[in-house]
């Protein structure tokens, strides 16, 4: 689980870093009519925000109904072909221990058992909320940091060599 | 125009902008170029200067630590008797300096009329009289893009009309001194004088000192003062009558 969340997590980042540099020579424009360092990653800063307080809000909506489905679709179906199998378990003859006819008798249902045929899937608040946490963290740090080595150079430098 | 002025400059010096022993070396990998070598020279109010040049002989870094969007090697740059690291670069480029681009450097996703009003708001210019979109569509309407054009995306414009409008932009934010790369570049003969008579207003009716990089022999033999850079050194054209 913490590996799938790296890796969106470095997509993220790569993706918002890329934008951050295409913009390279809007920065050098701003800077050159005496825009503020501070104000220009502020605006890149708040635009980042605006976009994952959306994501954070769709996610909360439709995150819980695409999680059950995909959870019923994946266990579910895990759940069901285990069921049948002990469903097709039959008793080896009296006598016999079933080997030889390939009954595992470590197949065997227990009885009075419950089988689970349905996942139930939900997301709690503070789930929602640690991810779009740090999707947002991830999303300030990876527009930061690029857009910071941006604005440390002269205007000149960023528009002479921003293609 | 109401703008926030620094300490105006007790000499009585006519100089706005002074350079003192400017050199400026890019350095490479392998070697470092001298483009600039101790240039000393005052820019006067009022004055429409032409710097002409070979191609590379560093005309547009001349200009470009003249408005401040770099810092010589050595030497200093000072405007109005104040150093510009004193004053800060980014002050003084939003206060008192504008520039209008070789490539025009227009912001690609806004309008003409936008790229010069947000010029205006980044610089706290208000005209004394209507709004700033207003002010901005009659200076647009002056250099021939009427209002049709001004609202449409700038890269749907001609490269004539994006230089307009970065003339534009640097026009209405009313500075001090205003630099321009080769503002006549894209554009047909006529407009080009155009923006040449703009020039000479902006510099004899309105007191701004007005620096123009430019190949035009037309442009400098209109200007009032024309300056030579060549092989770093920077020398004034005597007036032929």
């Amino acid at each position: 689980m913490w590996l799938i969340g790296l890796a969106g997590a470095a997509v993220l980042a790569l993706l918002i870093n890329l934008a951050v540099k295409q913009r390279r020579r809007e920065y050098g424009v701003l800077l050159a009519m005496g825009e503020k360092r501070g104000r220009v990653i502020g605006q890149q800063a708040l635009e980042i925000i605006v976009v994952a307080a959306l994501a954070i809000v769709l996610g909360s909506l439709f995150a819980p109904a695409l999680t059950q489905h995909t959870g019923q679709s994946l266990l579910g179906k895990e759940a069901g072909s285990a069921r049948h199998k002990l469903d097709s378990w039959k008793p080896p003859a009296p006598g016999s221990t079933g080997l030889g006819e390939g009954i595992d008798q470590d197949d065997k249902p227990v009885e009075n058992a419950d089988p689970t045929d349905r996942i139930t899937v939900t997301l709690a608040p503070s789930d929602l909320i640690t991810v779009g946490a740090v999707g947002l963290g991830i999303g300030l740090l990876a527009t930061a940091i690029p857009a910071a080595s941006v604005l440390r150079l002269s205007p000149r430098t960023i528009l002479t060599k921003g293609k | 125009m109401a703008r926030a002025t620094d300490t105006p400059d007790t000499t009585t010096d006519a100089a706005v902008l002074r350079l003192r022993r400017v050199s400026h070396t890019y350095t490479g990998r392998r070697r470092r170029t001298t483009v600039l070598k101790d240039i000393d020279y005052a820019l006067e109010r009022g004055t429409l200067y032409a710097i002409l040049g070979p191609s590379g002989s560093g005309k547009t870094t001349l200009l470009s630590l003249a408005s401040g969007l770099d810092t010589p090697t050595s030497g200093t740059v000072s405007f109005d008797g104040r150093d510009l690291k004193e004053l800060g670069l980014g002050r003084y480029r939003n206060k008192h300096a504008a520039t209008v681009f070789q490539q025009y450097n227009l912001l690609t996703y806004m309008t003409a009329l936008q790229n010069v009003t947000c010029a205006m708001e980044i610089t706290g210019t208000r005209p004394t009289s209507g709004s700033r979109r207003a002010r901005a569509l009659h200076l647009l309407e002056q250099f021939g893009i009427d209002r049709a054009m001004a609202t449409r995306n700038v890269l749907r414009l001609s490269g004539g009309q994006q230089q307009r409008v970065a003339i534009v932009r640097a026009i209405a934010c009313d500075v001090d001194i205003l630099f321009a790369d080769e503002p006549t570049g894209s554009l047909d003969e006529d407009t080009a004088q155009g923006i040449i008579d703009t020039f000479r207003a902006l510099a004899h009716d309105e007191g701004t000192c007005v620096v123009v990089v430019t190949h035009s022999q037309a442009l400098a033999a209109r200007s009032d003062r024309t300056l030579v850079l060549r092989k770093g050194r920077l020398t004034e054209q005597p007036k032929t009558r």
